[in-house]
């Protein structure tokens, strides 16, 4: 039932043809893992007669129901690094570190499917071991349980399109809806086939499914799970006018987005963005006072390819795709944000910043990075609280006293130089819960040695200004909601 | 704002009433700008999703409108 394949080179991976029967297609997951894996890995663990609970969810009402038998049990493949073999014997593991700390020493899993062709299953792979990943992406954790340990790890969830049942769209819904029912406690775990029903009014059965969703299926796909979805358009490839700053606004807020690829006709997951190294950013970015213009890639999982994809932001001649040919975009919310990243964007850039100006530490109007994301508010008091040896203390018990709803949007400014130095002048809260008619959706704006905190319980909003005691001339850049891929 | 946050800013060191005027001047520029530029935006996207929704069949009839 488990057998031990030790990987020293790429080529190694062929062994899997060897001990895997044709259903599990394994010269196609050889030729992606030779492609797709880096060096940390070292060993894997082949898991036979692995029940898994997505591909029965399809076989109970799809391939269990055809004429040809299909097996109704997988195949698991576990990866882990240098460090760590297996006793055939006793079937345990042994490990050069503490064999507690086998967590430490797992990637994660990958499950094969006995349909014959396209294969790959539900997978959770840490971004670690992903060839040519780049940058921060949204992780959750994860939990195995093998060989009775309880491995953990962080990853995003991917697995091939089923191509017969279901489609990259519906494989898109399932990996956002697992990345929440692995980090939020209140989602639920939805199944392959739950997606692909919910995707309608009515169950349409047959290979009706297969036949593809549009993105007002996948909308509701996101409200039946429980979500508030927000479809973005663009409105063209020409003037996409601040579409991709939303779409790195909800990125950067922990939002895995569904992306629609109309003329790719291809439904991915954004889940992550690599900056621009400093020497390599555009002189002159499209829009000058954007973030989306330090952004190098964008990192999705794309089901025809091994997850955390690097996508570039314009076409390099190399990619098959890139940013350019997002065509429009659905970011499952929850309930309490009112406030959208387009009124942020329209706020930000210009009264908040004009009027910033005149009091806080701000970069110049015509060398201004302006950059925004959500984070819930005991996110933003725990920043501080681990902040507090490079915060002033008065902004830290101010931070700590505010009375704020749920989530916040945090804006930040910055000079070109700063930016690249990974700094920013100053930082406004604002309420994510706010009307879009709202007056003054700001909480609160600070530089690194001034402060401005605004009465919003009275109309119009009253504000008091206070120094702070700082001796820093700038404040960190903020990187909350994305993990680096190499850490 | 709650009584502790507003106790504790009144008794930082140097901390004073933000400029009414320029805090007039900001509402001012956002009543007239911002708030209807966030509006248009709103309804170019709910236009924008809404053309994606409407069958193709109808569009010669909305073009030749």
């Amino acid at each position: 039932m488990y057998e031990w394949i030790d990987i020293r080179e790429p080529a190694d991976f062929a062994e899997l043809t060897k001990k895997l029967d044709a259903d599990f297609e394994a010269p196609r997951v050889v030729k992606i893992l030779q492609e797709g894996i880096n060096s940390s890995v070292a060993g894997v663990l082949i898991e036979r007669e692995y029940i898994d609970k997505d591909y029965r969810s399809v076989f109970y009402h799809f391939y269990a129901k055809m004429g040809r038998p299909y097996r109704s049990d997988c195949v698991r493949l576990h990866f882990f690094d240098s460090t760590v073999s297996f006793n055939a014997e006793e079937l345990d593991f042994t490990c050069t570190d503490d064999i507690t700390k086998l967590s430490d020493h797992y990637f994660g899993y990958m499950v094969l499917r006995p349909t014959s062709a396209v294969t790959i299953g539900r997978t959770a792979l840490s971004p670690r071991v992903r060839k040519d990943a780049l940058g921060d992406s949204i992780v959750s954790v994860h939990k195995a349980h093998v060989l009775g340990y309880t491995l953990k790890w962080n990853a995003f969830p991917s697995m091939d399109q089923h191509a017969d049942i279901v489609v990259c769209a519906h494989v898109a819904c399932w990996s956002i809806l697992r990345h929440y029912s692995e980090r939020y406690s209140q989602h639920r775990e939805l199944l392959v086939h739950d997606i692909k029903v919910m995707a309608h009014a009515f169950d349409p059965g047959g290979l009706a499914p297969a036949r593809g969703l549009d993105i007002y299926q996948a909308e509701r796909v996101f409200q039946a799970a429980g979500t508030y979805p927000l479809v973005i358009t663009r409105k063209s490839k020409e003037a996409p006018g601040d579409f991709y700053d939303q779409l790195l606004a909800y990125l950067e807020s922990g939002f895995p987005l569904f992306v629609e690829m109309l003329e790719e006709v291809h439904a991915i997951v954004a889940v992550g963005r690599t900056w621009q190294l400093a020497e390599t950013a555009d002189a002159a970015p499209s829009n000058a006072s954007s973030a989306w213009g330090k952004v190098a890639s964008v990192t999705v999982i794309d089901d025809n390819k091994l997850p955390y994809l690097s996508v570039p932001v314009r076409d390099d001649g190399q990619a098959s795709y890139s940013a350019d040919d997002f065509t429009r975009f659905i970011v499952p919310l929850p309930e309490k944000i009112f406030y959208p990243a387009s009124a942020v964007a329209s706020y930000a850039r210009t009264a908040l910043s004009d009027m910033l100006r005149g009091c806080l530490d701000m970069p110049a109007e015509d060398d201004m990075v302006v950059r925004f994301f959500v984070m819930t508010i005991a996110k933003l008091r725990e920043y501080a609280r681990k902040s507090k040896t490079s915060l002033p203390k008065e902004l830290v018990i101010g931070i700590m006293q505010l009375e704020a709803a749920q989530f916040v949007w945090v804006v930040e400014f910055a000079s070109n130089e700063q930016w690249a130095n990974g700094q920013v002048s100053a930082r406004a809260v604002l309420d994510a819960s706010a009307s879009t008619k709202d007056i003054c959706p700001t909480w609160l704006a600070y530089s690194a040695k001034k402060v401005l905190f605004f009465d919003r319980s009275i109309v119009p909003a009253d504000a008091k200004f206070a120094p702070l005691t700082s001796a820093a001339s700038a404040l960190p850049r903020m990187e909350q909601n994305l993990r680096p891929v190499a850490s | 704002m709650n009584e502790a946050l507003k106790r504790y800013i009144d008794e930082l060191p140097g901390s004073t009433q933000f400029d009414p005027a320029k805090l007039l001047a900001h509402y001012r520029e956002v009543t007239e700008h911002v708030l209807p530029d966030i509006e248009r935006k709103q309804r170019e996207q709910a236009l924008l999703n809404a053309e994606y929704r409407l069958p193709a069949v109808i569009r010669p009839d909305r073009e030749r409108s």
